[in-house]
This record gives C-alpha cells, sequence and structure tokens, in this order.
C-alpha cells in the first residue's frame, strides 16, 4: 500500500524510515518483507552488513529511481555500453573511492540490481582507455611482476594495441 | 569521517562532490578519527573507546601503508570510517623501533628527526579539536607553497584509493570488467598479480568472444605459446586476422602450388594442415599447407575428378567415371569405390559416415564411407542432379529438370518437390529450416522445409548465383553477373549489393563469409574482401593473371591461410 513505511537499521544502529516502495528495489528486502509477512510499523529490518552512512547513500539512490521501471535482462551476448550513466547517477557517484567500493558491496548485498550495475560501470570507466601504469596511479596498485613475467605479459597482450 | 575532513584533505574540486562525507551526520566520526588512522590509533578504535596512548613509534610504524588498508573486509567493518584497518596490531619491541619508523610505503626515507618526532609527541598529545585545528594550521601554512601542498595532497590520496579488482568478491571484480571491452581486459591484465589473474578469467574471455561471435579455435595458431586462456587466444586470433586483412600491409607472397598442368581444378577441400585438390586430370592431390609440397597423388579414377568432401582420416571423390572413390588422407590408398551411379558423380555432401552423391543418372544416392556400402538410391528428379546438401535428416538436390526435392533418405521417399524455378538449379544452401537455391533463370529462392513453401524470391541477380552462404538470416550470393549481393533471407530484402569500382571484372565464382566479411572470388583472378555489416569494400587479398577460360575457381578460408585454385 502506498505510503507505508519500514525502519532499516543499519550496522552501526542507526535506523531510517523508508516508503517499502522504496525499500523493495532491494531485492533482498522485498524477499524479507514476503517472508515475513507484511511487517507492522514499527518493525526493523537490520542490515547487518551495511553502515549508516552508505545506507543514507544507498536509500537516496533508490528514492530518486522509485519510479524507474525494472532493470532489464543482462543480454550476456551484448556488448556492455559503458556511456549510458544518467546524469544525476553521475553526480550521485561522484564519491571516493573507498565509498564507491562500499556502494557495490552494499548493493550486491541488498540486490539492487541498477545500483550495482551503474557502480560496476563507474569503475569500468575508471579503467577504460588507461594504460596498465595509469590504472596502478588510478588505484594505487604496485607492480608486482618480475621484469620476465612483465615482458611475457606484455607479449601475450600486444595484440589488443593493434589498431 | 566528517565534512571537515575532506575539506581539509582535499583538493577544491574533491570538497565539492557531494560525496557520502558530506552527507555523513554520524557524530563520532570526526577528523581526529582520521589522523588516529593515519597515525595507527585506528585498530583498536572499535574495541575500545577508552583509547590507549600509544608510542609515537608504535603509532608511526602501525599503519602507513595504504596497501593494508585495503586488505580489510569492509562488509565488516563496524564504523563507516573508509580507512580503518582491521589489520591487527601486535606492539613492535623496541628493538626495531627507530629503524623502522621509516614510512613503509617509502623504504628510502631516511629516519624521523628529533624535531619531527618531538613535533608529532605534541601534536598527539592535543585534543582531538586541537588536532584538527591544528592540521588546518599546517596545511593553510604550506598553502602558498605549490610543492608542499602537492606532497601533502600525494601523501593522502593513496588512503581513499581502492584495489576493486583485488579487493571486491571475485563475482563483483568480474562484474566490473564484464562492462570491459576486449582490449581494456587485455591491457588492465598488465597491471598486477592479482588483475592479471581475474583479467584472464574464461568466462570473461568467453563472453567477449560471444559478443563479436568468434568461434572457439581449436586449430593451432601463432599464439598457442602465447596466451594459455583458450578463449582469449581465439579473440586475439580474431584480432589480429582483421588487422592484418584491414591493413594495407601487402600481404605474404602466396605460396604457389604447382600441379595438375594444363588441366582444370574442380575442386578443393582444406582442413587448416592440407589441401586436397581434385582435378579434371582424372587425379586428387593432397598438399601440405606449411610446406607447398604435394604429399600425395591419389590416382584410380578412370574420369575427372568434380567433386570432393573430406574429414578427418578420409577423402570421398566423385568422377565422370561413375564411381565414388574413398581414400585413406594417411597413406594415400583407396578404400573403396561406390559403384552405382549411371553417369558422372557431380555433388557430394557428407554428414557423418554417410555421403550423398547426385549424378547425371538424376538419382541421389546415399552411402557409408566406412563401410563402403550402398544405402539408399532417391529417384524422381527428371535430369541431373546439380547440388546436393544432407543435414542428417533431410536430404536436398537441386537438378537440371529446374526443381528441388527434399528427401528422408531413410525412407527412401521424396517429401517435397519445390517448383518455381524456370530454369536449371545450380546452387543450395540448407541450413535445417531454410533451404536458399540459385538458379540459371537469375532468382535465388527461399524455401521452408518442413512446409515445402517458397517463403521469398530474391530478385537483382542478372545471372546465374553460383556461390552462396548463410549465416543466421543473412545471405552471400556471389553472381555470375560480377556481383556479390547480401540478403536478408527472413525480410527477403537485399541488403548490400557488393559493387561499384571495385568490383570483380568477371563472373563471381565463390563467395564465403569470414569473421564480419565477406571474400569473393572472380573469374578475374581477384580474391577480394568486403564488410559484411556496410557492404564497403575493403581490399584486394589476391590478384592474379586472369585465366579468362571460365573455369571453376573456389577457395577457402579458414584462419590466417587462404587458398584459391585456378582453373
Amino acid at each position: 500500500m502506498a505510503g507505508n513505511k519500514i525502519k532499516l537499521q543499519s550496522n552501526d544502529g542507526d535506523t531510517f524510515d523508508v516508503d517499502v516502495e522504496i525499500a523493495k528495489q532491494s531485492a533482498t528486502i522485498k524477499t524479507m518483507l514476503e517472508d515475513l509477512g507484511m511487517s507492522e510499523e514499527d518493525d526493523v529490518i537490520p542490515l547487518p552488513n551495511v553502515n549508516s552512512a552508505i545506507l543514507k547513500k544507498v536509500i537516496q539512490w533508490a528514492t530518486h529511481h522509485k519510479d524507474d521501471p525494472p532493470p532489464p535482462e543482462d543480454d550476456e551476448n551484448r556488448e556492455k555500453n559503458l556511456s549510458d550513466i544518467s546524469s544525476w547517477d553521475q553526480d550521485f557517484l561522484k564519491v571516493d573511492q573507498g565509498t564507491l567500493f562500499e556502494l557495490i558491496l552494499a548493493a550486491n548485498y541488498l540486490d539492487i540490481k541498477g545500483l550495482l550495475d551503474v557502480t560496476c560501470k563507474t569503475v569500468a570507466n575508471m579503467i577504460k582507455g588507461r594504460t596498465p601504469e595509469e590504472i596502478r596511479r588510478q588505484f594505487n596498485i604496485k607492480n608486482d611482476f618480475t621484469p620476465q613475467e612483465e615482458e611475457q605479459i606484455k607479449k601475450e597482450n600486444e595484440w589488443c594495441e593493434e589498431k | 569521517m566528517s565534512s571537515d575532513s575532506v575539506g581539509l584533505l582535499s583538493s577544491p574540486e574533491q570538497s565539492s562532490s557531494p560525496s557520502l562525507l558530506d552527507q555523513n551526520i554520524d557524530d563520532y566520526a570526526t577528523t581526529t578519527q582520521i589522523f588516529d588512522d593515519y597515525t595507527g590509533l585506528n585498530f583498536q578504535q572499535p574495541r575500545s573507546p577508552s583509547k590507549r596512548q600509544l608510542t609515537i613509534e608504535e603509532s608511526l610504524i602501525t599503519t602507513n601503508d595504504p596497501k593494508r588498508l585495503c586488505n580489510s573486509n569492509l562488509r565488516e567493518q563496524t564504523d563507516l570510517n573508509l580507512i580503518s584497518s582491521t589489520s591487527l596490531h601486535t606492539p613492535l619491541s623496541s628493538a626495531n623501533s627507530i629503524d623502522s619508523l621509516s614510512i613503509p610505503s617509502s623504504p628510502t626515507t631516511p629516519p624521523l628527526s628529533t624535531d619531527v618526532l618531538n613535533w608529532l609527541a605534541t601534536f598527539l598529545g592535543m585534543s582531538n579539536e586541537d588536532r584538527s585545528r591544528a592540521t588546518e594550521a599546517l596545511i593553510r601554512t604550506c598553502s602558498t607553497n605549490t610543492l608542499q601542498l602537492n606532497h601533502i595532497k600525494n601523501q593522502i590520496e593513496p588512503y581513499f584509493q581502492r584495489d576493486f579488482v583485488r579487493d571486491l568478491p571475485r563475482e563483483l571484480a568480474l562484474h566490473v570488467l564484464k562492462y570491459l571491452p576486449a582490449s581494456d581486459v587485455a591491457r588492465a591484465s598488465r597491471t598486477c598479480r592479482a588483475w592479471y589473474e581475474t583479467c584472464n578469467d574464461i568466462l570473461l574471455w568467453k563472453r567477449l568472444c560471444q559478443t563479436k561471435i568468434i568461434p572457439l579455435k581449436q586449430s593451432p595458431t601463432i599464439f598457442d605459446d602465447i596466451i594459455e586462456n583458450s578463449w582469449k587466444r581465439s579473440y586475439a586470433c580474431h584480432k589480429h586476422l582483421e588487422y592484418t586483412w584491414q591493413h594495407e600491409k601487402p600481404l605474404p607472397a602466396p605460396l604457389i602450388f604447382r600441379g595438375h598442368e594444363d588441366f582444370v581444378i574442380t575442386c578443393l577441400q582444406f582442413d587448416g594442415k592440407r589441401i586436397v585438390s581434385g582435378s579434371d586430370d582424372n587425379s586428387l592431390k593432397i598438399w601440405s599447407v606449411a610446406t607447398g609440397q604435394c604429399e600425395q597423388t591419389l590416382v584410380g579414377h578412370n574420369g575427372g575428378v568434380w567433386c570432393s568432401e573430406m574429414t578427418d582420416d578420409l577423402i570421398v571423390s566423385g568422377s565422370t567415371d561413375r564411381t565414388i572413390r574413398v581414400w585413406n588422407i594417411e597413406t594415400g590408398t583407396c578404400q573403396h569405390v561406390l559403384y552405382g551411379h549411371t553417369s558422372t558423380v557431380r555433388c557430394l555432401a557428407l554428414h557423418g559416415d554417410i555421403v550423398v552423391s547426385g549424378s547425371r543418372d538424376a538419382t541421389v544416392r546415399v552411402w557409408n564411407i566406412r563401410t563402403g556400402e550402398r544405402l539408399h538410391m532417391l529417384s524422381g528428379h527428371t535430369a541431373a542432379v546439380r547440388c546436393v546438401c544432407y543435414n542428417g535428416k533431410y536430404v536436398v538436390s537441386g537438378a537440371y529438370d529446374h526443381t528441388i526435392r527434399v528427401w528422408l533418405p531413410d525412407e527412401e521417399r521424396c517429401v517435397h518437390t519445390l517448383e518455381g524455378h524456370t530454369n536449371r538449379v545450380y546452387s543450395l544452401v540448407f541450413d535445417g529450416r531454410h533451404i536458399v537455391s540459385g538458379s540459371l533463370d537469375c532468382m535465388i529462392r527461399v524455401w521452408d522445409v518442413e512446409q515445402g513453401t517458397c517463403i521469398h524470391q530474391l530478385t537483382g541477380h542478372l545471372s546465374l548465383t553460383s556461390g552462396m552462404q548463410l549465416r543466421g538470416n543473412i545471405l552471400v550470393s556471389g553472381n555470375a553477373d560480377s556481383t556479390v549481393k547480401i540478403w536478408n533471407i527472413d525480410s527477403g530484402k537485399c541488403l548490400h549489393t557488393l559493387a561499384g569500382r571495385n568490383k570483380h571484372a568477371s563472373a563471381v565464382t565463390w563467395v564465403q563469409v569470414v569473421l564480419n566479411y565477406v571474400v569473393s572470388s572472380g573469374d578475374d583472378g581477384m580474391v577480394k574482401l568486403w564488410d559484411l555489416e556496410t557492404g564497403d569494400f575493403i581490399r584486394n587479398l589476391v590478384k592474379l593473371e586472369s585465366t579468362g577460360n571460365g573455369g571453376e575457381n573456389c577457395f577457402y578460408f579458414k584462419g590466417k591461410e587462404r587458398f584459391t585454385s585456378i582453373g
């Protein structure tokens, strides 16, 4: 029913009142609600894998996307489009890498496909078009190959530079 | 972390971004915590609210390597601190105190001077609020010096970075990589060992191949010793071949196989290692692709060889001497002679151990090539059978009586006679559902094998369709009018005509679809490459002296190799 609210509780104890319809974008919460039967006003759904700050972001995202049509099924055989991130989502995801990392984990745990896709796409965009050295700088990664390994792996991937 | 900590730490554009930090209202995460984290106090924070005072040495040693921060499992974090490390800290003994004060991530840094240590001690002795103010003041003091400011930025930045591919659960890391094109995945695999491992995931590459309709390559390739992942190897071969074809680099000089002198080569088979050529000099020859040497000459037919098929170990040939012969590919010995046809054997279709033959005697016969057994005879055509297909269920035959017949060979029953062409039927393709036929009446017809009805009549060619290939619903036809056409057989529409100033100078004798290209050969001695999607001419692959005698050209492509026969 419209206007129904539930309480979501983060792992650090904060609770958030959220419209049921918004919360149900999370397949995890949807299943919980359906398994429990529709809960009373004061029932609290604990989310032990999500902290308060991330939960707040997730709710913000879900609220903005509450009227979205359900995301289409993945077509495994189609090339993915990296550039179709809405400008709202782009702004929303202008966060530090740690936050983005946690959002991916939260979207996965809560099973919110749209959020998982858009966060993963954002990371993919951070990799796309970059050289190995640029990727290392981007994510603060140490090159742990031996010179021999590096030579071998360079050879293995030379074909991709043929334009 | 709170908003002021971000403002304090970051360059202006970062602080303006709507990160969670700005919205964080949790009051226990304060600026102080950041400094605790940087200085190593964080490890104990979730557990004991009342902090133990660490020695300076301890606090400096604990964590200054951003790498370690990434190891924490975020799902288990109990606070929203982005940079906290859950790694356990063992207080260091005093023995390694001063040497280990150097920051682990930059081992060349000299030990801290007494001044700095004293200054840090003062800092650590401050209240949280004072630490915030002290840091702000420090940064403000440095703000006139770009070098120092950059240094601060470079020191801080790693703490906000994450190694997504290494630290996310593998299925999520792969979900990220799924969005990247193959070249980016390949490049990313060079980052470090962990990335190499994930970026070479077999299913990831399988999917990348599938989006480009690249099949798994079973045959040997130039990448065999270099790329272990078989799907990645298939992708690399495809890319490399495309590159070689598309660039106007001179192609390697063709290997010329001399044989059947003064006679016409009538048919070619190719399996990646060997080429088998049939000729009207009554023989077949087996050639090694690697050396260009003729390995075997198959002698036995008493008339010209007009058709052949090959399996892994056998060659089947049909001749004007009315027989079909089965040859051992290794030894070159004839294993069976199949008698029965009363005129030239003009076409063959192989499926497993069963070969179907069409003859000028107007019959179609079915044989077992292992045992040499005659299995079935299909009669009904009233003129020479010119082309035949077999998919294990239906035999489809096209004949000079203008009809196509669909047979159930086991029952020796003709289930459909497809009438509509007004001249001889010369070519057929059959995908199990659709039959496509090319005729001397200039038409191509698409038929439904179950219903026995004509679905479309493809009009536009001006002469005989000599060769066709079907991929999905896309048909490519080569025609004696010197053009190639690309059709959609569902709609019956012609999508492209491969013509223009680069077209063949005379009849197109054969077409083949390779990757996303059409390769056509012509009586003009040319082999041309076209784009299947756009119909654009790309380049000439082979240019030979025209023979102009109307002989049949045929060629096969497999991987990098291509073979042309000039009759």
